[in-house]
Formats: structure tokens, sequence, C-alpha cells
């Protein structure tokens, strides 16, 4: 009994023990079974996620596509299964591609990563990366690849391939020279430009730049000269600088010119090397220096005219084409009274204040704006101009417009001369003749009337006492009139031969005195019958000097200045006084006349200058008898002048030198 | 004597003034005489002349002063002006007719009977 119950124990133990195990690994199964499920769960979204295509292959059908592969060839899950995977693998890769599938189900060893291409849906070629391997499919073995698109990798290349062809094909035909060096300042490569223009004649590769620097002979067919230091430049570049417009000069015939630029080469913060670059500049530099002796020769030309025209005598300036003033050379400063800075930029006819003869004042008249209407030159014109005194000047102008290519005046050049003296000469001399033919017609027009009187029997027949009368007054007054006619045609030849300098002296030893009593004497009943007290005062000391004087024309001064004294004064004295002055003999005319305004005193020694304001209003007499005794006077190598207080009277010296 | 024709004459030259004088008094003319502007002037307000001779140059007040102001004044207006000037520049003669002179004669290349003659056409007009 006690084994039996033994056993039953042993059994029951067995029994529990078994259920224990069973129910253990039920639950491990169940635990395996979920975490299988886990895990395939986690595979199967893998694939389904995965950026790569995922395509299994069995007995040479596509059994699975993952959506990757949908995308990147177009083709549905539907299009793709249960069809012969080889379709969709491009012509150029059939053969590859199903050489390579049977090798690997056989077993050998194939590259198991390659690249191929396969047919998208719309028929182009999509390049793939192939990672392929085998796995058992629902039993069976199987064929995985993993295809990963490489179109866009490809272009890149193909892109980076394409560039670096151009780049190559600029780097062996531009006409730069370009050299490449290393870190160490030795050449790596060179362009053939760069051995055409530097004329290389030995090999540089692998040379270092100092070794060529200092052997130049040897690596170039001409001298090379350098306008820098080479080996500071390099030391500059290969501290991280670029260098560039270094200069030097080939000494081939004719003559080069080359331009460097020197650029580090930097990677990772470091100069890993330096590319250097030579243009040939003989043209451009050439050009410069032919364009540098230009400017020299226009510098030059413009020294000369800048001369020119601040030195002529006429006045130039120029106007823009704005109507502003630009330059003004000195005469027309001058001229106008304003200097240079200040009319810059203003307009001309504010500086040129111009009217014409009629009195038309800009902008109703301006000569300059006939340039700008006609677009053409003025070469010669005569205007009135006022300076910034106010004064009016007589200006003959010449006006040049200077016109651009398209006819448009871009500038005027303006060039005026003073020719005021020249209009005011013009002015007097038809004045003196205006007023000459008036003082000649006027005995002429008594001498002619009273000879018509005589002729036509106006003056009767003699027969009655009257008419005797008539007859004696009309032969007086002709008799007068045409010593008054003698008398200005003498003046007026006078006048004629003094502005020709063709008056001449003839002149003897005279005691002064005796000259002038003669003339007092024939002046004596004149100024009695005017009341007039007639004087000469003569100085004691003047005994025994004498005078170098022509009589004559002495005569002349004498009776000019005193019949003056006596026309001009009413009542009271006209004396004469002689004294003598150092080594000269002074001789006053004076009167108690009406005198002579200040402003005129010394205007009575022109050509018909008389008291007044305008010869219309003048008294009797020419006008030409003060001019005739200054030139006179001066001839005898005397001065006159003139001193006169209004109502009190007028004083005319005269002087003459004693001779021994 | 009463119905005489009245003439002034204008005239700073003694010598001419007495000539034209001579001859317009032996045609039977009342003359008159004024030595200078100021006094024509007044001898013109005055006697009422029927033609005014008057020169030019006088001093004080000129010839062309004389006709402006006998043109301007209503007693003189009409009266009939000849000037009489030995001046025979064309801007001289322009400005006499502008002024209003009836005529502009030079002096020396008329005669005292010329002068007389133009009194006697001018009034008959």
């Amino acid at each position: 009994m006690k084994n039996g119950k033994k056993i039953r124990n042993e059994l029951k133990r067995s029994r529990q023990e078994l259920e224990k195990k069973i129910v253990k690994r039920t639950a491990d199964l169940f635990k395996a079974n979920k975490s299988l499920k886990t895990s395939e769960k986690k595979y199967s979204t893998l694939v389904e996620k995965s950026n790569d295509g995922i395509v299994i292959i069995q007995d040479g059908l596509l059994k699975f596509v993952n959506p990757a592969v949908t995308k990147f060839t177009g083709f549905s899950k539907d299009e793709a299964i249960n069809k012969s995977f080889i379709n969709f693998v491009s012509p150029k890769y059939k053969g590859l591609v199903i050489e390579r599938y049977k090798k690997r189900l056989l077993g050998e060893k194939v590259p198991n990563k390659y690249e191929i291409e396969i047919i998208s849906k719309n028929g182009k070629n999509v390049s793939v990366e192939v990672n392929a391997s085998i796995i058992t499919h629902e039993g069976k073995w199987a064929d995985m690849a993993i295809l990963r698109e490489t179109t866009e990798r490809k272009e890149t290349e193909k892109i980076l391939e394409e560039e670096r062809k151009k780049m190559e094909a600029i780097y062996n035909t531009a006409s730069e020279g370009l050299a490449l060096y290393d870190a160490e300042g030795r050449v790596i490569d060179f362009n053939p430009s760069l051995r055409k223009l530097f004329g290389l004649k030995k090999e540089i590769k692998n040379v270092k730049r100092k070794e060529i620097a200092g052997n130049r002979e040897q690596y170039f067919k001409y001298l090379l000269e350098r306008f820098d230091d080479s080996l500071k430049t390099q030391k500059e570049v290969y501290s991280g600088k670029t260098v560039s417009n270094v200069l030097m000069k080939i000494h081939s015939n004719p003559p080069k010119y080359l331009e460097g630029t020197y650029v580090p080469i930097i990677n990772d913060k470091k100069v890993q090397g330096m590319l250097a670059s030579f243009r040939d500049v003989t043209t451009l530099k050439n050009q410069a220096e032919e364009i540098a002796q230009q400017l020299i020769e226009v510098e030059k030309q413009r020294n000369r005219w800048e001369a020119v025209f601040e030195n002529v005598e006429e006045g130039v300036f120029v106007i823009d084409g704005d109507n502003m003033l630009s330059r003004m050379n000195g005469s027309c400063e001058l001229m106008t009274g304003f200097e240079e800075r200040e009319v810059v930029g203003k307009p001309y006819y504010q500086i040129f204040g111009c009217h014409d003869t009629q009195g038309n004042k800009f902008p109703e008249f301006h000569p300059i704006d006939k340039v700008y209407k006609t677009n053409s030159a003025i070469p010669y014109d005569e205007h009135l101009h006022r300076n910034q005194e106010g004064n009016e000047i007589w200006v003959g102008v010449s006006y040049t417009p200077i016109l651009s290519d398209n006819g448009v005046i871009e500038q005027v050049v303006g060039v005026i001369r003073d020719i005021t003296a020249i209009k005011q000469t013009e002015k007097a001399k038809s004045e003196f003749v205006s007023v000459a033919s008036h003082e000649l017609r006027t005995p002429l027009t008594v001498i002619h009337g009273y000879l018509s009187l005589l002729l036509n029997g106006d003056l009767g027949d003699m027969r009655s006492d009257i008419s005797r009368i008539n007859y004696i007054n009309a032969l007086n007054k002709i008799y007068g009139e045409t010593k008054r006619l003698t008398k200005l045609v003498e003046e007026l030849l006078n006048i004629s031969r003094i502005e020709e300098r063709r008056l001449k002296l003839y002149t003897r030893k005279s005691i002064l005195a005796i000259a002038i009593d003669e003339v007092i004497s024939e002046f004596k009943p004149l100024a009695e019958s005017k009341g007039l007290h007639l004087e000469f005062i003569y100085d004691k000391k003047l005994d025994g000097t004498y005078v170098l004087i022509d009589r004559d024309k002495f005569k002349q001064v004498l009776v000019n200045l005193l019949d003056n004294a006596i026309k001009y004064t009413e009542k009271g004295n006209v004396t004469i006084k002689s004294i003598a002055k150092n080594g000269e003999i002074l001789t006053q005319v004076s009167d108690t006349g009406t005198g002579i305004p200040t402003g005129l005193k010394n205007k009575v020694f022109e050509k018909f200058q008389q008291v007044g304001v305008s010869y219309l209003k003048e008294n009797k007499g020419t006008g030409l008898g003060l001019y005739i005794v200054k030139a006179i006077v001066e001839l005898h190598k005397g001065r006159i002048w003139c001193d006169s207080q209004i109502n009190i009277g007028t004083t005319f010296t005269f002087t003459l030198p004693i001779v021994a | 004597m009463e119905n005489k024709i009245k003439v002034l004459l204008i005239e700073d030259e003694k010598e001419v003034l007495e000539l034209y004088n001579l001859k317009l008094t032996l045609d039977e003319y009342d003359v008159i005489t004024a030595e200078n502007g100021s006094e024509g002037l007044e001898k013109s307000f005055k006697e009422n002349p029927d033609l005014i001779f008057l020169d030019i140059k006088m001093p004080g007040m000129d010839g062309f002063e004389v006709l402006k102001k006998l043109r301007s004044d209503e007693r003189t207006k009409h009266i009939p002006v000849i000037i009489l000037s030995n001046f025979d520049e064309q801007d001289m003669i322009e400005k006499g007719l502008t002024l209003g002179a009836n005529e502009y004669l030079i002096k020396s290349q008329f005669s005292p009977e010329d002068i007389s003659t133009k009194v006697k056409d001018f009034l008959e007009k």
C-alpha cells in the first residue's frame, strides 16, 4: 500500500508538473506568437514606408512590390504582381540582370550591388541601384531586391562632368594665362596661354616659383620685368590676400604688358595653394599711354588758348546753351566792370545789358538772341552796352555759336571790343563837319542874299539917298561877312594843319611886351566902345628877357583871348599881366565877366566847345579859337589853363619859356 | 497897312535877320523880328503872325524847343512855321518836320527873293 500511495503521489506530482509545463508552454507559445506578430507588423510597416523600392521575385515573376516602387516606376501593385520582372528592365541591362539572377539562384557568387535602369510606366529610364539577396518566400526560394533610385544623382554627376569639361575647355582655350601652385609654391599646372604669354622655353611644372623668379632667363624667352616685388606678392597671397593689378613687361619685340592677379586657394581655412591669372594689357596700356599723351597735348593746347583768352585786348566771353555766362576774360572784366566770378552762371542779358540805337532793350532786343534764332554767327555788329557803372559803352561785337553734332547751339563765344573812343571820335568828326558847314553857310547866306538883292534891283538904282544908303549898307554887309568867312576858313585850315601836325612856327627872338602892346592897341577901341578898362601890367623883372615866338601866331593867341574876354564881359576890366616865374613868363588875361562853370573849364580848349549845353544854343563864334590857341601855345613849348568863377570873372594863363 | 500880312522872323544871326527883314519889308510885308527863342515865342503869342520863320541854332531856347511850344499852344498851333537853318543833316530835317514845321529850308540855298516867294505861296494856299 505504501508503494501504491507513493506511486499515486508520484503520478499526481508528475501530472501537476506536466500541467504546469503545458500552461507555461502555452503561455510561452502565446507570447512567442504575439511577439512574432509584433515583429511582422514592424517589418511590414518598414517595407510599406521605405523610400527604397522592395521587390520579391520568384520564378521570374514579381511577387511583391512596395509602394516606393509604385512611386518611382508609375506602375500600380496590380500592374506589377505576377508579371515577368524582366519586362521592367531597360533593354540595355536585360542581359546583365538575367545572367546575374540565374547565377544567384544557382548559388554562384555574384555582386549583390549594382546599377541598372528600369523602365517607368511613362517609358522613361530610371536609374536604380540594386541590392539583391536570396530569401524564402512562402516556403520557396525567392530573390529580394532593394531598389534605390539614382537618376537625380546621375544627373548631378552628369552636370558636374559637363562643368568640369567646360572648365577644362576654358582653362585650355582662355586667352588669360593661368597657373596653379601648391601650398609650397610649386607649379601644379598651367594652361597653354600662359606658355604663350610668357614665352616659356623650359618646363615649369613642379618647379617652385621662387626658383623660376631667380632664373628667369632660363625659363623665359624674353626678359621679364616686374614692377612689384615678386616674392613679397607671393607672401601676401599665401597669407590669404588677393593681389591684383600686378603689372609686368615682357621685353619682346614689340614689348608686351601683362597684368597679373594672384588668388589664394583656401580650403579648411588654410591656404592650399595659389591661382595666378595673367592677361595681355598691351593694347590697353598703349591706348592709355596714347590717351595720356593726348591729354597732355590737350592740356598744352588749353593752356595756350587760356593764355590767348586772358591776354587778348578784345573782351571774350562764353555763353552756355542755357543762356548762362560760363567764361569771361580780363579785357571783358575791364570793359563791363564785373569780375568773372561774379557773372559765371548768370544770364548774359543781365550782365551785357544792351540796347539798339532805337533804345529797344532786352527782352525786345538783344544781339545774342539773333544767334540763337538763326543758328548762325554775327560776324560784326556795333551795339550800345551799359557797364556796371551804368555808363554806356559802344562795342564792336562778333558772336559765334558752337554747334553740337546735331546742330544745337552748345555755346556762344562773344568777342567784344570797346569802340567807345572810336565812336566818340567819329561823332566828334561828324559834328565838326556839321558845325563847320553851318558856320561857313551863315556868312555865305548873307553874302549871297545881299548880292541877289543888288542884282535884282531890290535896293533901287542909287538915284535916291535911301537907295545909296541901302547899297552901301549891302556892300558893307558883304565885306563884313567876307572877312568873317575868311577868318573861319583860316581857322579851319589851321585846325586841319594842327591835326595833321603840319602847323609850323617861324620863330624869332622877341621882347614879349612889344608883341603884347601891339595887340592891345588894336583892341583899345573895341574895349572902350563897351566901356571896359583894358590894362597891361608888365613885371619890371622882365626887362632884358626874350622869348622865342612866331609873331603872327602869337598874335592869334592874344587876339583870341582878348576877343573872348571883351565878348563875355559887360562891365569892369580886362587885364593883361606878365610876370617871370621859374624861367618862364606867365601871361594872364583876366576879365570881370560871366565866368565859366567848373565842369567846362577844361572843355573850353576842345573843338567847338563854347560855354553852353549844346552847340545849338551857343553864342556866336566858331568855338575853334581856344583849340587853336592851345595848339599854338604848346608849339611854343608853353602851357595854358583856365581859372574862373561864375559872375566874378575868368583868367586864362599861358606860359612861354625865357630864352637867353 | 491894316491888312498887311504879318511875318515873324526868329533868328539870332543879326546879319541874316536884317537881310530877310529888309527884303520882306521891301515886299510890303509886316515884319516882326525876334533875336532869340523866348522873344520869338512871346511875339508869336502877342502878335498872332500869319507865318513864322524859325532858326534852329539860337542861344537859350533853340528852334526845336520853340517849335514844340508853338505846336502845343492853342494860340499858335495853326500858324505855319518854316524852319530856316543852315544845318542840312537829315536827322535835323526829320526832327523839325516831326515836331510840326511846315517846311525846312537851308538858308544858304535860298535867296531873299525865294523866301519872299515862299511867303506868298504859303499864304495863297
